[in-house]
């Protein structure tokens, strides 16, 4: 214990005036104090920096300048039509491309430069060697982000209220697009944050900044494209009267499932920068776990809703699309579970058996997702078995889930088994495993077209069961061509890899739980308080 | 505000080892450091000494080996580690747009220190190092004295136990270096115990309890400065200036006990003596006065720290 503790006594001698340092006197001043406190010191400092940076000043700006001139553009020339007919509708339209700026491309690329630049600047070792955790650091860029939105929208809410006012739009289609605005942005800002997070390598990051600018801008214009259709079609209004319930219910499964997706994105952000010995995998297996159960809740709904299957193969590709992801990243982990995870393994032989995948480990991971998208086709298949009757195109599409099991399985699996033969300390793993299932599949998939090709003398080629390695060729004949060679070379290959990695993984699932150290134990038991004298009763 | 209780060492490092590819930047280390001590680590450059530094700090993990601080794992339980610990990096980044005092809040939030405890925390850091007077001032516009102060309050605003500092001294002029050291030497005074690297070993000898020398990622020798100095040449020499009878004097000393490569004229001789004992220096020039030769002056030097470097370290990098 030191002598004299910086907070102790000793420092109320020293006169030093500045507000930062100064012991807050009136009463909003320690509220305002006691609300800082409590808030991310990230979220603090990086208002504080936002504050004072010209790049914010700048593009705020430029935002009210171009509202307030479209504003004065769209009404001058709507004079004086403006006065009889409705005239909301063109403006929100111009309003939402405006906002789409800030919320779709500066922010998310702000909060991606603000990550990156604190390795480039030599503060991200800092960070992390506070008493910051990961989680805190991923999350108070996302809150800062959030703040400036806040800001962005603020600028601009009074002129959406005014297109309101101007009628030809619903107070729903504005909430809804508005909504929908927010909620896009703030998974482009996490999306934003995770690749970031990738890589510290100098090189990676400036590759991942132009990718992510390029990303970012085709995300913008999409997103215009895609409000100004929804605005010039007036479908939402439409559905909303006519059936609201499933309107309604699938708001709710579009929130539900970006801001689960959302969680996630942040998670692995946060599991990326963080420190190697902790279990992070858990957490973010947990939440691929509720993400899809929930994807399936909907897609149940909704397949039941609509009596159309078809719906079952297109959530099962969307599933299928985020497992090869997550699972690309998984094979990028380590493959050691650190004493540190193996102090929270499951103690009871059933915890192990069905606990134990969730934890670290790009074997445990592996059969996990396999397992999970298993499952899924496993529950499509008893789904369409019970509506069988009733739904349309129902063999096809849980022909298509099982395809995509096979492809999970394999391509995957093969992605992790070459993982496994690269040094285990390689920095940039989580980017390379992810670069190495990119190229498996563009082999995969090249190769054996080259060849047909080069047996049909480059000529006009058939689906043989050479191309069952081709996802989007399998996929596409799945109601033309007989693919029972395909199901069967598809099945006994994912069999074969699947095999391969479990076996290689039972190192980890025969680990066992490690006790604390003694030293851990001792500074968690809480000092117990000295015994204070009672007093003796004179009476007694 | 960890309070620290038993007194075993604050820092060990434990068969520490840490490759880059065929490149051994750690190998097979192992000290330790007690509490309220200041351990000087020396050693070339690209010894190991900064790798084995960013282990100790939670930045990187070893090959195999650990470290440990005030008794907790830095692979196992850094977030202990952490709290107990403070790591002043040779090259610092700091933030765009902020002034000192925003710098040292930052971090004392970043520590989770709140309310009136950050308010005391800041006002004492920014005394401590000096940099009261600079508080608003942009930390762009400040020089590289005044930057490592910075850094160093970063590094104790939350009143860890133990303080690591990776060459502080690094380009700081004389007056910088010295205000340093009394910082150094203040703050192990609280109780702290603090690990220094630096290439300035005239200024690790005199703030340092105990020295480490690394070379090509492995501890060569380890100890205090005067158990090391004694153990690598336990012997000083002597030089003594007569007005006559040098050579006889010479002869004289041949037949003591404890004095050997004498160099002798008539009016100057040299020797070494196995002692750098005060009280055995003085009986021996006792002796010489008493054996009446004239001696004008009688001076002995005890080897500096760099020449306890120079001797032990080769030079070699890897």
């Amino acid at each position: 214990m030191s002598q004299s503790s910086l907070t102790g006594a000793s420092a109320t001698e020293v006169t030093l005036q500045h507000r930062i340092c100064e012991d807050p006197s009136k009463l909003w001043e320690r509220l305002w104090l006691w609300v800082t406190d409590r808030i991310n010191p990230i979220v603090v400092k990086e208002v504080r920096q936002s504050l004072k940076s010209r790049q914010f000043t700048i593009s705020f700006g430029l935002t009210l300048l171009a509202a307030i001139s479209w504003t004065l553009f769209a009404v001058s020339i709507m004079v004086p039509r403006i006065y009889y007919v409705p005239a909301g509708l063109p403006l929100l339209t111009g309003f939402f491309c405006i906002l789409n700026l800030p919320l779709m491309v500066i922010i998310p690329f702000g909060a991606f430069r603000s990550l990156a630049s604190e390795t480039e600047d030599s503060t991200f070792e800092l960070l992390s060697i506070s008493a910051l955790s990961s989680i805190q650091i991923i999350y108070g860029k996302m809150a800062s982000a959030g703040v400036q939105i806040v800001l962005f929208l603020s600028a601009l809410a009074p002129c959406i209220v005014l297109t309101y006012l101007l009628r030809g739009v619903s107070l729903f289609t504005i909430l809804f697009v508005l909504s929908l605005t927010l909620l896009f942005s703030v998974l482009e800002t996490a999306l934003a944050l995770l690749f970031a997070s990738m890589s510290r390598s100098r090189m990676i990051q400036n590759l991942t900044s132009v990718l992510a600018l390029a990303g970012l801008l085709i995300g913008f214009f999409a997103w215009c494209s895609l409000i100004i259709s929804i605005l010039q079609e007036d479908f939402l209004d439409q559905a909303i009267m006519s059936e609201p319930g499933i309107t309604l219910a699938w708001t709710f499964a579009i929130a539900t499932i970006a801001g689960l997706l959302g969680s996630l994105i942040l998670r692995t952000a946060s599991a990326a920068i963080d420190f190697p010995s902790e279990n992070n995998s858990t957490t973010i297996r947990l939440r691929v776990f509720g993400l899809v159960s929930l994807s399936f809740f909907w897609a149940m709904y909704g397949i039941a809703a609509i009596k159309e299957s078809a719906a079952l193969l297109v959530l099962g590709i969307a599933i299928f699309i985020l497992l090869m992801f997550v699972g690309s990243l998984v094979s990028g982990e380590r493959g050691i579970i650190s004493p540190r995870a193996q102090r929270g393994l499951p103690k009871t032989f059933l915890g192990r058996v069905f606990l134990t995948w969730f934890y670290p480990g790009a074997g445990l991971g592996y059969v996990l997702i396999v397992c999970l998208f298993g499952a899924f086709t496993g529950t499509a298949a008893a789904f369409s078995l019970y509506f069988g009757s009733e739904l349309r195109n129902n063999v096809s599409a849980v022909l298509g889930c099982y395809l995509l099991l096979c492809y999970l399985a394999i391509y995957l699996g093969i992605n992790r088994l070459i993982m496994l033969l690269l040094p285990k300390e390689l920095s940039g793993r989580l980017v390379g495993s992810f670069a190495l299932l990119v190229v498996i599949l563009l082999l995969s998939h090249l190769l054996p077209l080259l060849v047909a090709f080069y047996a049909a003398n480059y000529r006009n080629i058939d689906y043989t069961a050479i191309q069952s390695f081709n996802i989007f060729w399998t996929l596409y004949e799945l109601d033309r061509a007989d693919l029972n060679a395909a199901q069967v070379v598809l099945t006994i290959t994912a069999i074969a890899v699947f095999g391969a990695n479990l076996i290689l993984c039972t190192r980890d699932v025969l680990l066992v739980r490690v006790a604390l150290p003694s030293r851990v134990r001792e500074d968690d038991t809480p000092v117990a308080p000295e015994a204070v004298a009672q007093p003796v009763d004179p009476f007694a | 505000m960890v309070a620290t209780v038993h007194t075993s060492p604050m820092i060990q490092l434990r068969r520490l080892f840490r490759f880059f590819g065929n490149t051994k930047a750690v190998n097979d280390v192992s000290f330790e450091v007690l509490p309220g001590q200041v351990f000087g680590y020396i050693g070339p450059n690209g010894a190991g000494k900064t790798t084995s530094m960013r282990i100790l700090s939670t930045l990187d993990l070893p090959d195999y080996g650990d470290a440990l601080v005030d008794g907790f794992s830095v692979v196992n339980d850094p977030d202990r580690v952490r709290k107990r610990l403070g790591f002043m990096p040779d090259n610092f980044g700091t933030y765009p747009n902020m002034n000192c005092v925003e710098y040292l809040d930052f971090f004392a939030r970043s520590y989770g220190i709140v309310g009136r405890d950050r308010t005391k925390a800041l006002r004492h850091t920014l005394a401590y190092t000096g940099l009261d007077k600079i508080a608003e001032k942009s930390i762009r516009g400040l020089s590289k004295g005044m930057r490592q102060r910075l850094c160093l309050g970063r590094a104790m605003i939350h009143d860890p136990s133990v303080l690591i500092l990776d060459e502080p001294a690094n380009g700081l002029d004389p007056r910088a270096r010295i205000e340093l050291r009394h910082m150094i030497r203040g703050l192990a005074a609280m109780g702290k115990t603090l690990l220094v690297s630096s290439h300035i070993l005239t200024e690790l000898g005199e703030m340092c309890d105990a020295i480490g020398i690394i070379e090509r990622g492995q501890l060569i020798i380890s100890g205090t400065v005067a158990d090391i100095k004694a153990q690598l040449r336990p012997h000083i020499d002597v030089l003594v200036r007569l007005i006559a009878k040098g050579e006889d004097l010479g002869l004289w000393l041949a037949d003591k006990p404890g004095i050997s490569h004498i160099q002798a004229s008539d009016l100057v001789v040299r020797f070494q003596f196995a002692s750098d004992q005060p009280q055995e220096q003085a009986q021996l020039l006792q002796a010489i006065v008493q054996a009446s030769f004239p001696v004008l002056e009688y001076s002995s030097e005890s080897r500096s720290l760099e020449d306890v470097f120079l001797q032990i370290t080769t030079g070699a990098v890897q």
